[in-house]
């Protein structure tokens, strides 16, 4: 629903989008013409959305292999007159600063809008890094906005600024924004063009960019600070920052979502504050937020993460306002770790201001306490019929808890809880073999390190590279199930289709492994336990890197692939005179469409995938084949 | 009514995220001005739980529903709908449907699926308003498999006088929102759920 919501072009209606989709949109009303991105929670709907319409709207889309190549190829548009977007979570921002940190120092020829999503309490993130102090520590102009409708004007600003100063603008935002739905207004969208890069248009404003160390460089980073001292100026006075004045000497002082969270608790609270929102994140607008604490006696300062706010202002407030009192996270009153909402905020003012909070917390307590002995966490699980689950059971019989596993990022992640519990390390994409590659070094226990499709594409090449030069002994496991699973399926360079069914040439990762040295591949059919532990105990007795490619399509794709094709999946069966109630494919095994039934187990069959790999490790030979009584 | 928040749970694949989207897009046509949802469904996809917030009215901003606020929950799935519960205000209601799905740590550990009627026995001692209805195996034409997000809505409005959302509000909204050739199933669903019965009250 949400793409076409985002596509009905007539402007004046509303739709009920999300912060991410808001986004999207105001990348198609800025008339872009390049997006790229490398998908990642909580960011993926942006580009997910964009990829959709990139047809329809006549703009060029791109799943890149990682992040540092989308931002180059972003740059490459936007240097030579293009408009671009390049979109990723946090972690991603990490992996493309080296280009980024570089490209603020080049004068850009067309606008180019960077949109990161952090994600304060890391509901899928291994990180909380502040994205606002990256961005400071890079000279990076950023805007923060607080809810959808901000989300969709902040983009459309965000271009018209980079256009203006020549630089990437950064569009900050976080997981309860992009998550957030509300209602926009869809404004205009530009005539379809087609769009080139204009070489005659493009003389005189053009430059060349090479900032090499030296002089030339040191030219360009003059004129970088300049490009700061002027957008400062204009974020003075402008409509990005919200600033609402109460009869009151109370102040207070928000970023992004906790705009909203604060005007809820001071009206819950019952109390008067005037109210400052920041939308221009980096460069701070430091004259507005002087004449802000001029008129007040104290200044709360509700931020999520690092005290980025809080530490300017103290540093402000020391010469024109010494007196203020200032309560925030240097101080203890609000917390420094995990996302906030409106109870945070308002137990937090109410602490500062000592003021009674009008909620019965005791009595919530207790009907907490009480459910929570009915309450059982449920953990993300590998879905019926998932490759990884086989591929993870059959290591585990080969290796017996003895081999050291240095693990990654993606579905198979799920692998580290029960009942496999099987990953000693995950660092960060690709860190599965660089990890593996030091321990090798020093120990001589079998160490197996186990890496997705599009992880290996990602991060994991100059690893295996540098591993294999080295000398190192391993055996890496790459799970090829085709597809990008963790963060909803898209595409990779493993692929022969880009998105929106465009043709792509598909990377034979065979093919690479064997150019890069590795003297032991084996590839084999992840449904196949036999074939895995086979190959598993020959990659362990062999001296210096193996890789065994384990290869079967997520299921989740051949479920769908099945559907589309009007092919009819055949579950599994259990013969209930032949279960002996050992509960191994449950409790080794865990596929979720086998359930307990009484003394002995059933299949859900309307889950089941039939995948096969439950009925060749039942001891008792009692799972079969609905129609093929009795075989696999 | 100036404000109402609503809390919806479930576990992928239940349509928790559909129904919100139908609940706020009536909102606004039963003339609210303000509304604002918020979903956390991070890993959905692989059996992981689901819940998602829609507030709509007078001072509403953030996407969160505070701690002790939410007027209704509404849980798709029994467990998932408890697991909510400090969210809850003291004169809200707690709807549950009796669809139960065992997490895989109580497969593994084989430990039973908590008995429903002695939970929410229990619960009424704290709450004045808690609702089980048995969306699961409601008569229906098309089945009532995956269709349980409809019934429980009908149920909903149906059965609550104060739910600030009429039936032809949601109607609406569920056939905007609807792919082409399931509006008639979700209606037929919808209009099976205004049928039903709690099972406790
Ligand atoms: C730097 C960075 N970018 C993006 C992500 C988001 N992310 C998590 S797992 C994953 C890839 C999963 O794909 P694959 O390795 O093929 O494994 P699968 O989920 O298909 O099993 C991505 C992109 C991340 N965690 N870090
Ligand atoms: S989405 Fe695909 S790869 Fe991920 S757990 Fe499910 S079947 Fe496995
Ligand atoms: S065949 Fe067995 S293991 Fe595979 S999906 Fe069906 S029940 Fe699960």
């Amino acid at each position: 629903m949400s793409a076409e919501t985002i596509a009905m072009a007539s402007p004046g209606t509303e739709g009920y989008v999300l912060g991410n989709e808001a986004v999207a949109r105001g990348a198609i009303e800025s008339g872009v013409w390049f997006v790229a991105c490398y998908p990642g929670t909580p960011s993926s709907e942006i580009s997910d959305t964009l990829c959709k319409l990139s047809g329809e709207f006549g703009y060029e889309f791109e799943y890149s292999a990682n992040e540092i190549v989308a931002t180059e190829a972003a740059a490459g548009v936007a240097l030579f007159g293009g408009k671009s977007m390049v979109i990723f979570k946090g972690a991603g921002f990490f992996v493309a600063s080296d280009a980024l940190f570089h490209l603020v120092l080049g004068r850009l020829c067309g606008p180019m809008v960077i949109v990161a999503c952090d994600d304060p309490s890391m509901h899928s993130s291994s990180d909380e890094v502040d994205l606002r102090m990256l961005a400071q520590a890079g000279s990076i102009i950023t805007l923060v906005p607080s809810n959808v409708t901000d989300a969709k004007e902040m983009t459309i600003e965000a271009f018209k600024l980079s256009e203006l100063m020549r630089v990437p603008v950064l569009i900050r935002m976080s997981t309860r924004l992009c998550h957030q739905r509300g209602f926009i207004k869809l404004g205009d969208i530009p005539k379809r063009r087609d769009n080139r890069m204009d070489w005659d248009l493009l003389k005189g404003k053009w430059e060349r960019f090479v900032p090499m160390g030296g002089d030339p460089v040191r030219g360009e980073m003059l004129k970088s600070i300049e490009v700061i001292r002027r957008t400062k100026n204009i974020f003075e006075d402008n409509k990005l920052n919200k600033l609402v004045r109460a009869k009151s000497d109370i102040g207070i002082l928000t970023c992004g979502v906790t705009y909203g969270y604060s005007q809820e608790a001071i009206k819950l609270l019952d109390i008067e504050a005037s109210m400052l929102n920041v939308g221009t994140i980096y460069p701070l607008p430091e004259k507005l937020l002087k004449e802000f604490i001029q008129e007040l006696k104290t200044l709360i300062v509700v931020e999520e993460l690092r005290p980025y706010l809080e530490s300017y202002i103290r540093a402000l407030a020391k010469d024109v306002k010494p007196d203020l009192q200032i309560f925030g996270k240097w101080n203890g009153y609000f917390p420094q770790a995990f996302e906030y909402d409106t109870t945070i905020v308002m137990n937090s003012i109410s602490k500062a201001m000592n003021i009674n909070v009008p909620m019965e917390y005791k009595e919530i307590e207790k009907r907490t306490d009480f459910v929570k002995e009915f309450t059982f966490p449920r953990d993300p699980v590998f879905c019926p019929g998932c490759p990884h689950r086989a591929t993870f059971y059959a290591v585990k019989k080969v290796t017996k808890d003895k081999a050291i596993i240095t693990q990654d990022v993606g579905c198979y992640s799920i692998g580290l809880t029960p009942p496999f519990k099987m990953g000693d390390i995950v660092l960060c994409m690709g860190g599965s073999i660089g990890v593996a590659c030091g321990i090798s070094y020093f120990n001589d226990r079998p160490i197996i390190g186990f890496i997705g499709d599009s992880t290996f594409f990602h991060a994991g090449l100059p690893g295996l590279i540098n591993a294999v030069h080295n000398q190192a002994d391993f055996t890496l496991i790459i799970l090829d199930n085709g597809t990008t699973g963790m963060t909803g399926f898209q595409p990779h360079p493993g692929n022969d289709s880009r998105g929106r069914e465009r043709l792509a040439k598909k990377i034979d990762i065979e093919n690479i492994v064997k150019a890069i040295g590795v003297e032991d591949i084996k590839v084999v059919d992840s449904y196949n336990i036999k074939e895995l532990m086979d190959a598993t105990s020959d990659a362990i007795a062999f001296r210096g890197v193996s890789v065994i490619i384990s290869r079967r399509a997520c299921s989740i794709i051949s479920r769908r692939e099945n559907q589309r094709k009007g092919l009819k999946v055949v579950a599994y069966q259990i013969d209930s005179n032949k279960c002996e109630g050992c509960w191994l494919c449950i409790e080794k095994f865990g596929c979720p469409a086998i359930e307990r039934d009484g003394e002995v187990v059933k299949i859900l069959s309307e889950s089941c995938n039939g995948c096969s790999v439950c009925a060749q490790i039942c001891p008792f030979n009692a799972i079969f084949k609905e129609d093929t009584n009795g075989q696999i | 009514m100036d404000k109402y928040e609503i809390l919806v749970a479930g576990v992928g694949g239940q349509g928790v995220i559909f129904i919100s989207n139908v609940l706020g897009y009536a909102a606004q046509r039963a003339g609210y001005k303000r509304v604002v949802g918020g979903e956390i469904h991070g890993l959905a996809q692989r059996g992981g739980s689901v819940a998602s917030y829609v507030r709509f009215g007078e001072g509403v901003y953030g996407p969160i529903v505070p701690l002790g606020c939410a007027d209704i929950i509404i849980g798709l799935e029994f467990m998932e709908g408890l697991r909510h519960i400090n969210r809850l205000s003291k004169n809200g209601a707690l709807v549950l449907s009796n669809v139960r799905v065992p997490t895989m740590g109580m497969m593994v550990n084989n430990l039973a699926y908590p008995n429903s009627l002695n939970v929410l026995s229990k619960l009424q001692t704290l709450f004045d308003r808690v609702f089980l209805f048995e969306s699961r195996n409601t008569p229906c034409h098309f089945g009532s498999l995956g269709l349980e997000n409809m019934i429980l809505l009908g149920a909903i409005v149906n059965h609550f006088l104060d739910f600030p959302i009429g039936e032809e509000d949601i109607q609406e909204s569920i056939k905007t929102l609807t792919k082409k050739n399931m509006v008639e199933r979700n209606l037929e669903a919808f209009q099976a759920g205004m049928k039903l019965r709690p099972l406790i009250t």
